[in-house]
């Protein structure tokens, strides 16, 4: 009998049978059994070859480690005689010693890579591979540098910032002609909003020993790139520009006054290294950007004046320290300098009767709250709350809050001595 | 006289291809996975003629190791390489300020180091 809450369309459902449940019982076990036993098989597989690698790991060891210090290594005969785990110990030993040797003995293990089919099979895996299958060849490709047609690459590994990052490290290490131009394209081309970790980095040794093409092509396309890679492009020229004082800084100039405050101060931390050149100096407008607004390119200023080192540079910084209305700024400023530069600050002597400091410092997201509140607290600044209004981020709310904090609270006095203060007894601290 | 070289990384590759490297050559090697032990074994007799240690290793250091050397009359003459994968100036800098008498950059040709080893035993 149907209750009465029974829905309609539930009670005109044929019920189960007992015979159904038990065929359905069956086929559920039977199908938990099947999937045990293939899986018990499989580690059987696994465990017996591990074990046979295992077994045949110190003889192929110790085969590579004597070849690969002879003038003809014969690994055509090796391979030809070597059993499948052994070529199998043979790749993965291989991975290990080509991050670990150089020399002569670099080129001979890869000569056996080529002998054990690696590189063919790598190039069929970029034609029709996995991701990740493809970023394996190009990681064997990059510890080999062995070449690979640019086009090639072009063709095949575009489909993420990940792979063409590999894509241009593999030009790169191959020391490919055009290693700088393809591998930019690559790295910058269309599709690639910002660069992975590895990508900075192989735009970083592109251009470690001249950056000045990678400052010409900014200027011609910096325009079309979104700001996370502006960033990251500013960064690169920054420890690459040691040697760039002689060409063309437009790029970095004009984003000097971008309305983003991370990509003004990113551009005036590209102008630290080339600051040994006194006529390079004078072409960047230092009282322009101590003036700035936004509190970080401020401190990226002070970390460029220090990095200076100059008279002149050093006395812009004195006085702008002085007048620094952001305590934590301030104190970037100090830290950027040397001792010597550092002794060259005016020490007053804080007394008991000083006025509490009235500056106003936002809590701080989790991200930074720890370092830069514990600072605040062993400063003895007062520290308080504040709800963040609709950001960008974080960061952002953050510098919103603590500027408009600090525009509202007179300048205190004796701030900078006791910022001084701070410095000096924290490089003491940690000299000892 | 056969010499004696200790060597001590934490890296297994790194120190099975010194190992084979150096033995190949006729020395005698000891070799060791951290500096911990490597300093156990240096406060026991024979004194090593060589010292062939990595600069990153838990516990004691490849550079903390070659302090405690020179800190020690016995050991304070041997002639030690470091090994690292930290080519910056300022790291070669610590490491031959610490006391160490040669330093070579990770990847390294093996050659290379055996010549310098030969070179600090006064072999060539």
């Amino acid at each position: 009998m149907t209750p009465d809450y029974a829905p309609p369309v539930v009670s005109q459902l044929p019920q189960p049978t007992a015979e159904t449940a038990i065929l359905a019982g069956i086929v559920l076990l039977a199908l938990l059994i099947a999937v045990a036993v293939l899986t018990l098989a499989e580690s059987i597989y696994q465990y017996r070859r591990d074990r046979r690698r295992d077994r045949v790991r110190d003889d192929v060891e110790l085969a590579l480690l004597s070849r690969m210090s002879e003038p003809e290594p014969e690994w055509d005969e090796w391979v030809a005689s070597a059993s499948e785990p052994e070529r199998d110990v043979a790749r993965e030993l291989l991975n290990d010693y080509l991050r670990t040797v150089d020399g002569t003995e670099r080129a001979t293990l890869v000569e056996l890579v080529r002998e054990l089919g690696i590189f063919a099979e790598a190039r069929e895996t970029l034609d029709g591979g996995a991701r990740h299958e493809k970023l394996q060849a190009l990681g064997w490709f990059a510890l080999s540098g062995e070449d690979v047609d640019p086009d090639r690459l072009d063709a095949t590994c575009t489909g993420g910032n990940d792979l063409r990052a590999a894509a241009a490290r593999v030009l790169y290490e191959a020391d490919h002609p055009d290693a700088r131009g393809r591998g930019t394209d690559l790295l910058v081309g269309d599709g690639s909003p910002t660069l992975t970790t590895h990508g900075i980095d192989t735009l970083y040794r592109l251009y470690e020993t001249d950056p000045s093409p990678l400052l010409d092509r900014a200027a011609a396309e910096g325009d079309e790139w979104g700001l996370s890679l502006v960033v990251q492009v500013l960064s690169v020229i920054r420890h690459t520009g040691l040697l760039a004082q002689a060409a063309d800084w437009s790029f970095v100039h004009e984003h000097t006054t971008h309305e983003s405050p991370s990509v003004r101060a990113a551009a005036v931390r590209a102008f630290g290294p080339p600051g040994w050149d006194p006529t390079f100096r004078e072409s960047v407008p230092v009282e322009r950007l101590l003036a700035d607004p936004h509190r970080n390119v401020r401190r990226a200023t002070y970390e460029v004046l220090a990095e200076w080192g100059d008279d002149r540079s050093l006395e812009l910084l004195r006085a702008a320290l002085r007048t620094e209305p952001d305590q934590r700024s301030r104190l970037r400023g100090m830290e950027a300098l040397d001792d010597d530069q550092l002794a060259g600050l005016e020490l007053g002597v804080p007394t008991a009767d000083d006025p509490a400091d009235g500056e106003v410092v936002t809590t701080l997201t989790a991200a930074g709250s720890t370092t830069e509140t514990s600072v605040d607290a062993a400063m003895g600044t007062g520290v308080s709350s504040a709800a963040a209004t609709e950001p960008a981020d974080a960061d952002e709310a953050v510098d919103v809050a603590v500027d408009a904090g600090n525009q509202s609270v007179p300048p205190d006095p004796t701030a900078f001595d006791r910022a001084l203060a701070w410095v000096r007894a924290d490089r003491g601290a940690t000299e000892r | 006289m056969t010499h004696i070289i200790v060597i001590a990384d934490d890296d297994d590759s790194v120190r099975r291809l010194v190992e084979h490297k150096l033995s190949a050559a006729g020395y005698e090697v000891e070799s060791f996975v951290n500096g911990s032990r490597a300093w156990d074994r240096l406060q026991t007799a024979p004194v090593p003629d060589l010292c062939v240690l990595d600069v990153m290793m838990p516990g004691l250091t490849g550079l903390q190791v070659v302090e405690r050397m020179r800190d020690d009359e016995r050991l304070a003459d041997v002639p030690v390489i470091v090994l690292s994968s930290r080519g910056r100036e300022a790291d070669v800098l610590d490491g031959l300020e610490s006391g160490a008498t040669d330093y070579v950059t990770k990847p390294f040709s093996p050659r290379e180091l055996l010549s310098r080893v030969r070179l600090r035993l006064g072999e060539e």
